[in-house]
């Protein structure tokens, strides 16, 4: 049904390679989930986007190739043909959620819009129906009241339900889904890729998903392309690639997919006091809408206990809104808590303020999610790096030696000092990231979401280095994260977190083994390709 | 592509550049160029341009107009950047502090740049100077007080927003002093912006000096672009050249400041040019 020949995308010249998709060939028969798998930069985005004629307006088209679907070349079709062929023969699906859908107008309306333009012509009664069957076939709750509301007043997965009832609307044949759960919550994330396979099946549509993550991959794919630099290195059948990849380059992926590690070294160190302990930690945030609006509040972590010692992890899991990143901003003392001890050695730093506490911040630091915007796009890194040191009073030499010795630590060279954040890429930036938090030889190291942002196989180095790093200084990490896969694979213990309480205490082993409460139980059926890979 | 690469590459703000740097050369030369005073006497009253020895040609009392302008540039453009200069240091410090501290400090600023942008800045500036008696100082102080509260609320917003940015986090993690925090980390993430309104805000100022000069509210003891205007105003109809000439002044001057200004704004913003 479509099969795409010899695609080349060129780059603008000054880019750092030629072409962004070189040399792509490929094909979807009908009713068939072909996953296109590849890293940041690989071009898969660029393929799909190809396909349906919408390549970002910075002049990038394609330079040879065909993309031929049912025979007719997409390519060279005129704009107008184009129109008519999207949304009716073609659709897609996108990443984020909140933006795709106009904030100004009814979901309904959104989805009985696309009946008009593409001249389908209903009567009120009539749209109404089919507005209302499409969304139940969505298995979205009390259809009616979903058309009749308004992109903010529903959840992420609610409006990305709304997407694909837009996008299979006028039963396509083909569907493009560009990483469509990447920003969802893998509980959500399940149930849209249940959904969208079940509709895949039952209406024998093609879809062409795109995706980073192998365990996706291994949950939907019938057919799998595994994309790098802009060229296809290898494809094959979901089961085939899955068990016996062929390249070099599939097989890092598919290694570098975290998992459970089978370890029994948390007996050797858990051991002694605890250099960290919680206890009945509560943090509420006040909304007050306007000057006179009414106070509303909303308790972010109400009651949380934990107890870490010298050389432990434990990783914090849960949803978005679950909590757990108040719970770590108020560990290192970024937010106050409204109750409870955080205690560091057994004196409580939650309560402290002004010089007490900025004494007491060496010992427990933080490395933050975002390699962008956690360092400062205006200094040096080997400013970044001595900035601990030198606000704990060190000399700026000493300060520089502790900096060049950390960024060794974590994999960077002394050259890198003088460079800006810019120049590096997202994994060497966490790196220094690292860097920073250590230079001040903390105990306690806190991670949020230290590895969220970045590739896979980036991902991997990043978490190989953190353990690496906490085995040799013999930290305690408290590693927050959404993926329950990356916390099996570094804590010792691992929390779970649920509406600002931890619900579940236990080794990865028995976690997965013998989930106890159902919260828990849903989080680990939801983990993607669990079995397959 | 750096801020100066992309300054260079917009015409316009070029333009705006080579007149902006002629004025300044104008009024950096003026004591030489024209070495006797502007007020002095020095030829027939009523001479049009190019009638006699004098370029523009002389005011009602024979003093020399292109005199007048060239010195009148010295005043202009030191009492704007004075004024600028303090505006924006005012506006940058506690425009900072309302946005970094918040709560009790941010309300009181924020009102209080509310309670002077409500009143309308000329109308200020007339009464403060009035009051303190004209001279270079007073009026200095009247047009940063009354320019001042622009700069804080665009300060304070990016205060507010990088705030919140991880590598402030960061930085309060690390337990640096909130001063450093402040001046280091955030103030070079946000001073693009406030370059760019400072530097259309020494236009402003020109315009607001020569209105109060315009007035007869300007140093009795400098000639200005304004009060040239405003001596010579009831003689527009006889005599055009003695308004017209000061006028243009303002007006080019005014409109290179904006192009510069302008073109900082597009080329310290690198998301514009794709």
């Amino acid at each position: 049904m479509l099969a795409i020949r010899g695609l080349d995308i060129p780059l603008p010249i000054k880019a750092e390679r030629r072409f962004a998709v070189r040399g792509l060939s490929l094909d979807l028969a009908p009713g068939e989930l072909l996953c296109i798998v590849g890293e940041s930069g690989s071009g898969k985005s660029l393929t799909a986007r190809a396909v349906m004629g919408l390549l970002p307006d910075l002049g990038l088209r394609a330079s040879a190739g065909s993309i031929l679907f049912e025979g007719q070349d997409l390519l060279a079709l005129p704009p107008r043909r184009m129109e008519a062929l999207r949304g009716r023969e073609i659709s897609m699906i996108f990443q984020e959620p909140m933006t795709a859908l106009n904030p100004l107008m009814r979901v309904g309306d959104q989805i009985a819009e696309l009946f008009h333009i593409h001249g389908v012509r209903l009567g009120r009664a009539e749209r109404r129906e089919r507005v209302a069957a499409l969304l139940a076939d969505l298995h979205l709750p009390d259809p009616e009241r979903v058309a009749a509301a308004y992109p903010f007043e529903l959840s992420g997965g609610q409006r990305q339900r709304v997407m694909i009832a837009i996008a299979f609307a006028l039963r396509p044949r083909l569907l493009i889904a560009d990483e469509p759960t990447t920003a969802l919550d893998v509980t959500t994330q399940m149930q849209i890729l249940r959904l969208l396979k079940e509709l895949q099946r039952e209406r024998g549509t093609g879809v062409l998903f795109i995706t980073h993550d192998f365990g996706v991959v291994a949950e939907i794919a019938d057919r799998v392309a595994v994309m790098r630099h802009g060229e296809l290195v290898e494809e094959g059948t979901a089961a085939e690639v899955l068990r016996r990849p062929r390249h070099d380059y599939t097989r890092t992926l598919i290694a570098s997919v975290p998992r459970p590690v089978e370890q029994a070294e948390a007996g050797e160190a858990a051991t002694g006091a605890p250099v960290l302990a919680v206890e009945g930690l509560v943090k509420t945030f006040s909304v007050r809408r306007g000057l006179f609006g009414r106070e509303r509040r909303v308790p972010a972590v109400r009651g949380v206990s934990f107890r870490l010692r010298a050389g432990e992890t434990l990783a914090i899991v849960g949803e978005s809104g679950s909590g757990k990143t108040t719970l770590s901003r108020c560990i290192v003392r970024l937010l106050k808590p409204d109750a409870g001890r955080v205690a560091i050695d057994g004196e409580d730093i939650g309560g402290l303020g002004g010089d007490a506490l900025r004494a007491r911040r060496r010992t427990i630091q933080m490395v933050f999610q975002d390699p962008h915007g956690s360092l400062n796009p205006r200094q040096r890194v080997g400013e970044i790096v001595m900035a601990g040191p030198l606000a704990h009073g060190a000399g700026r030499a000493a300060s520089r030696a502790t900096a060049a010795r950390m960024l060794a630590l974590v994999g960077l060279d002394e050259g890198a000092m003088e460079r800006f954040p810019h120049q590096f890429s997202g994994g060497q930036r966490q790196r220094i990231g690292l860097a920073r938090a250590l230079a001040l030889e903390p105990r306690i190291l806190i991670a949020d979401e230290p590895v969220s942002a970045l590739d896979v196989t980036v991902q991997a180095q990043i978490l190989e280095l953190l353990q690496d790093v906490r085995r040799k200084l013999g930290l305690a990490m408290v590693f927050i994260t959404h993926d329950l896969r990356v916390a099996a694979q570094v804590a010792d213990r691992i929390a779970v977190m649920s509406q600002g309480e931890i619900v579940e205490e236990a080794t990865p082993q028995a976690l997965f083994a013998t989930p106890r409460h159902a919260y828990t139980r849903a989080l680990v059926a939801s983990i993607p390709g669990r079995g397959a890979i | 592509m750096t801020a100066f690469q992309r300054f260079r590459t917009n015409l316009a703000a070029c333009v705006g550049l080579a007149i902006l740097a002629a004025m300044v050369l104008l009024a950096a030369t003026a004591p030489l160029i024209f070495p006797t005073s502007p007020w002095e006497m020095v030829g027939e009253p009523y001479l049009r341009p190019l009638e006699g020895p004098y370029l523009l040609g002389t005011d009602m009392l024979g003093r020399d107009i292109a005199a007048g302008i060239a010195h009148g540039a010295r005043v202009s453009l030191m009492l704007a950047l004075v004024a600028t200069v303090a505006a924006t240091g005012l506006g940058i410090l506690l425009g900072a502090f309302a946005g970094y501290c918040g709560g009790a400090v941010d309300e009181v600023v924020m009102r209080a740049t509310e309670f002077f942008q409500t009143i309308p800045s000329f109308l200020l500036a007339v009464v403060l100077v009035a009051l303190f008696s004209p001279s270079i100082l007073s009026i200095v102080v009247a047009i940063a007080v009354v320019s001042w509260p622009g700069v804080a609320r665009l300060v304070r917003g990016q205060f507010l927003s990088l705030r919140q940015a991880e590598f402030v986090q960061a930085a309060l993690v690390l337990g640096e002093p909130t001063w450093r925090i402040i001046f280091r980390q955030i103030l070079p993430n946000a001073i693009g912006p406030v370059i760019v309104t400072a530097s259309l805000m020494v236009a402003t100022a020109i315009l607001l000096e020569s209105s109060l000069s315009f007035l007869g509210l300007g140093d009795p003891d400098l000639m200005s672009w304004g009060y040239m205007i405003g001596a010579s105003r009831n003689l527009i109809r006889d005599a055009w050249w003695m308004c017209t000439f000061p006028g243009v002044a303002i007006f080019l001057t005014v409109l290179s400041i904006n192009l510069v200004g302008d073109g900082l704004g597009d080329a310290l913003n690198p998301r514009l040019t794709a």
